[in-house]
């Protein structure tokens, strides 16, 4: 007749409260160990790309005409190429260019694209319609002529680049942050900050914005990996950072194919730097909308939550994080 | 957990190979260990050069292996060998012969051509290796049987009888007469709006052409223009059919000549195939009584990508391959023991121009510009760069048999001049503070990423003696335009076509002023050009000219109107089974890829190879 009775254990001290930021790094180093590798990968690539001097053995485009296409050896850790410049340096110069363009071109990414996002999402009508079809024709647009284009006229350049691809990217990415402010607008807050009295521009700065960050976020991270490829194909294609100046994609390109038989670190070099940083940011990209999800948000670490399955999964592996659950016998 | 484990442990494998691959030993520098082999006729005074004095000239013959198992003329089999890019056109009036016609060279022919006999084939008097020389006496009459002048107003031509037009539109196979001829030279020198036309003034028109019978064409033109068009109507001008009236060929189906070849399809950005004139007129010089061409077809394979050139060359699609680098020759070399090959300078060279007009830029300083030289260690890059594969001194006239009685070498130059090609830092510096920058100065150079990597080299040459040197790399689009509009602020990086033998007039006006917009011949060369050279322009003996350019190239090199970087080496190569062959690539002036009608195919000796 009486039904079970379940017994809640009560901490006896309230575990103190994590900032959010800590918060994100414990839980990306509990629960995603592949996303941890990708940003101790995305953490080398920073401090490589701000310290390349530090590191950096030799110049860049120090050249030692009797040491050309030397192997991997004491003096040149990872070889030479055709015009004896220590490949160590220049792939340690190169995560600066990775660096530089990565973060540039994502941040442009993420500002376009919160701009046109957010007014095209929250006012609606006309402008929608307007901001949206000339989003439609700059996707459609076929990427490479528009690169080319511009560094026709304005010629190549770090600039140039980051300018290009961030610019490019923003306009595509602008939907994903519409779509977000589009959800937002419906919220009963923004409809009483307007009852309120408040201003577009105060409902966008105070309401909107923080509401978006989490999209922002994910925006920035996976476009920091695609920009890396985009700036590397360039280069390869000769449209990028023009040599001397050491670019992945660049020494990838013709100089290691036209040496590719006889000193094939050139090429392995650049591009094993290349694949392992696309990686870790991928991977650390991921993790990153996993986690900040709202869905997951408080399926592990918070009350509530709505879970997929794996809250429960957690809970079932780990016990309770904030309580013990006990059955007791009838 | 175990999947994750084993595509690990996959990636960790593949990362690991990489590395140990990207271990592997220095490539070895030791030369090849084919030599200098040539079976076959030995050209005659070979031995006896050999034993001369060195003259600084470069002999082809000194890198080469010719090795050919084809030794007996076959008729038959197809000739394959590949294109940079498609050909654009069909009619000289339209495009660029020389670099978008190419098929014009064996479809249609001119009065004259450069005689094979007299190449390495024959007597070896001349390499026809470079495209641009006209030297009268290596040529035999084509379409013209003979010529006279019989004044210094009057090129009388007698036309060779027996020559057939393709047997399509519109002469179907008709023979071949004057009126073709006429019709042919007022065709380039007289309709306004074509290139030609529009780059002659006035007083240099051709005053009349007329045809006194149905084989004799007699050309008027002003005095002082006779030797110019000997050469320009002798050896420059293709012959058309008279039907063709006012139309431009267009198409391939429309390219009528009088050529060994007919083109018979051109798939666009693809390949082109021509078959064998059945009714061509001409004998093989060397083996007389054959009527050529030997192979029944010819195929250009338009293969833009170099890595695909090569691989077709090692698999054994195309035949020949013409302007391979040196280290893809050397590659080829051990890896293809069968190829034959010739090791050749080209006859451009890369240069570094300055803008000598602004006079707030050091450039119009002589000192500058020597020092500039100076500090260039070129036998460093020659060594280090370009593994002894290139040569530091080629401009203005190449150190080439071709040319042997024009150049000058280094050491016989003047003090300043040889001084300037050797590396003097110190000297360098001190010229700079004389000129007025003790400190060295800033510029920029603007170039496309082929020099990227000499250039390169140079900044840290000069970064040396205090010049800061920016590379402003451009697309080669952008560089072009740039290079041709002289938009360049300092300094240019861009090659130079060294001085043609019949038309140092044209470097001089031409090249020169293109890469630098200062650059006047009036303001540094005119008392000697009017005093030396331009008595002698028109003149048809060529022992005065030929002087004379080797007494003003030294006069040039003092100028040092240009800095002159490494001109590197580079190969053609070809297969064992093309008979006939020796490198050639123009036989006479501008007669680009017309040797294909001189060499043959042995078919069994390519079964061998190639089992197909």
């Amino acid at each position: 007749m009486a039904g079970r009775l379940r017994t809640i254990s009560i901490p006896t001290r309230l575990t103190r409260r994590r900032g959010p930021l800590l918060d994100f790094f414990v839980r990306l180093v509990r629960e995603k160990p592949m996303g941890t590798f990708g940003a101790i990968i995305v953490l080398g690539l920073l401090v490589t790309g701000v310290s390349a001097d530090l590191l950096a053995p030799y110049g860049f485009n120090q050249i030692h005409l009797m040491d050309t296409l030397q192997p991997p050896s004491s003096k040149y850790v990872l070889g030479t190429d055709q015009l004896g410049r220590d490949m160590l340096s220049r792939v340690i110069y190169g995560a600066r260019i990775s660096m530089l363009v990565g973060l540039g071109a994502a941040a442009l990414d993420v500002v376009v694209a919160v701009l046109i996002g957010m007014f095209s999402g929250y006012l609606g009508g006309k402008v929608d319609l307007f901001l949206q079809r000339f989003v439609d024709a700059t996707i459609v647009f076929p990427h490479l002529f528009f690169y080319l284009a511009v560094m026709a006229i304005i010629g190549p350049g770090l600039l140039q680049v980051i300018f290009v691809l961030g610019i490019l990217r923003g306009i595509g990415s602008s939907r994903i942050i519409r779509s977000a402010v589009m959800g937002i607008k419906q919220n009963m807050y923004v409809d009483s900050a307007r009852a309120l009295g408040a201003g577009t521009r105060r409902i966008l700065l105070r309401h909107v914005l923080p509401n978006v960050a989490a999209p922002t976020i994910i925006v920035f991270t996976v476009a920091m990996g695609q920009v890396i490829i985009a700036e590397a194909s360039l280069s390869f294609l000769g449209f990028g950072i023009p040599p001397p100046t050491p670019s992945w994609g660049g020494m990838l390109s013709a100089e290691s194919r036209d040496y590719m038989m006889d000193a094939p670190w050139m090429a392995i070099w650049p591009g094993l730097a290349l694949s392992l940083v696309i990686y870790g940011i991928n991977m650390f990209g991921d993790a990153v909308r996993d986690l900040i999800d709202p869905r997951l948000r408080g399926g592990v670490g918070g009350l509530g939550g709505h879970g997929s399955g794996r809250a429960a999964r957690a809970l079932k592996k780990k016990g309770t994080a904030f309580g013990r659950v006990e059955k007791t016998e009838k | 957990m175990r999947k994750g484990a084993i595509w690990l442990c996959l990636s960790c494998i593949m990362v690991v190979a990489l590395v140990l691959s990207a271990c592997q030993p220095a490539p070895t520098t030791e030369p090849s260990e084919e030599g200098t082999r040539v079976v076959g006729e030995v050209t005659p005074g070979e031995e006896e050069e050999a034993q001369e004095e060195d003259k600084g000239i470069v002999e082809p013959s000194e890198e080469a292996k010719v090795v050919t198992e084809a030794t007996t003329p076959k008729y038959g089999g197809t000739l394959t060998y590949a294109l940079v890019s498609d050909i654009r056109g069909f009619d000289p009036n339209i495009v660029n012969v020389d670099a978008e016609c190419l098929t014009l060279h064996i479809t249609n022919e001119e009065l004259m051509t450069g005689d094979w006999a007299k190449g390495p084939a024959g007597t070896g008097d001349v390499s026809w290796i470079m495209p641009g020389l006209f030297i009268p006496e290596h040529n035999r009459g084509a379409i013209a049987e003979s010529w006279e002048m019989p004044d210094e107003q009057t090129l009388k031509y007698s036309i060779r009888r027996g020559i057939h037009w393709h047997d399509r539109a519109p002469a179907f196979g008709r023979e071949l007469n004057a009126e073709d001829v006429a019709y042919s030279i007022h065709r380039k020198y007289l309709i306004p709006g074509t290139e030609v036309y529009e780059n002659t003034v006035e007083e240099d028109r051709i005053i009349s052409i007329e045809t006194p019978d149905k084989w004799t064409v007699v050309v008027t033109v002003p005095a002082h223009t006779l030797g110019a068009y000997f050469q320009g109507i002798g050896a420059e001008t293709w012959i058309f059919p008279v039907e063709l009236g006012d139309a431009n060929i267009t198409s391939w189906e429309g390219a009528i000549g009088t050529g060994p070849y007919i083109i018979t399809d051109h798939v666009i950005d693809s390949s082109v195939t021509l078959d064998r004139n059945p009714r061509y007129w001409a004998e093989d010089p060397v083996h007389p009584g054959n009527r050529l061409p030997y192979p029944d077809k010819v195929r250009q394979l338009v293969i833009e990508d170099q890595a695909t050139r090569i691989a077709a060359l090692q698999t054994g699609k195309i035949d020949r391959y013409r302007g391979l680098e040196w280290k893809d020759g050397e590659r080829l070399m051990k890896g293809n023991p069968e190829l034959n090959y010739i090791r050749y300078l080209t006859h451009v060279s890369p240069m570094i121009w300055m803008r000598m007009d602004k006079p707030e830029l050091p450039f119009d300083d002589l000192r500058v510009r020597r020092a500039l030289s100076m500090a260039i260690d070129r036998d460093a890059i020659i060594e280090g760069y370009f593994q002894g594969n290139a040569e530091k001194f080629c401009h203005p006239i190449l150190p080439v048999p071709d040319m042997s009685d024009m150049f000058v070498p280094l050491k016989e130059q003047s003090a300043e001049t040889q001084e300037r090609y050797e590396h003097h830092p110190d000297k360098a510096r001190e010229l700079l503070a004389e000129a007025g920058y003790p400190n060295g100065f800033k510029t920029s150079i603007v170039t496309h990423k082929d020099y990227a990597d000499m250039l390169s080299i140079v900044k840290q040459q000069w970064s040396e003696v205090g010049v800061e040197l920016e590379l402003d790399v451009r697309e080669r689009g952008a560089w072009r335009s740039i290079m041709r509009g002289g938009g360049h602020e300092e300094l240019l990086a861009a090659q130079i076509t060294n001085i043609y033998y019949y038309r140092p007039l044209a470097y001089l006006e031409d090249y020169i002023p293109q890469y630098n917009r200062s650059f006047g011949v009036d303001e540094y060369v005119e008392e000697y050009f009017e005093e030396k050279l331009q008595p002698y322009i028109g003149v048809l003996t060529d022992d005065v000219l030929r002087a004379n350019l080797r007494e003003l190239a030294p006069y040039l090199c003092d100028l040092c109107w240009a800095i002159e970087l490494p001109s590197q080496y580079y190969y053609t190569m070809w297969q064992p089974w093309v008979g006939g062959y020796h490198g050639e690539y123009s036989v006479g002036r501008g007669n680009h890829e017309d040797w294909p009608k001189y060499v043959w195919i042995d078919e069994d000796v390519k079964r061998q190879y190639t089992g197909r």
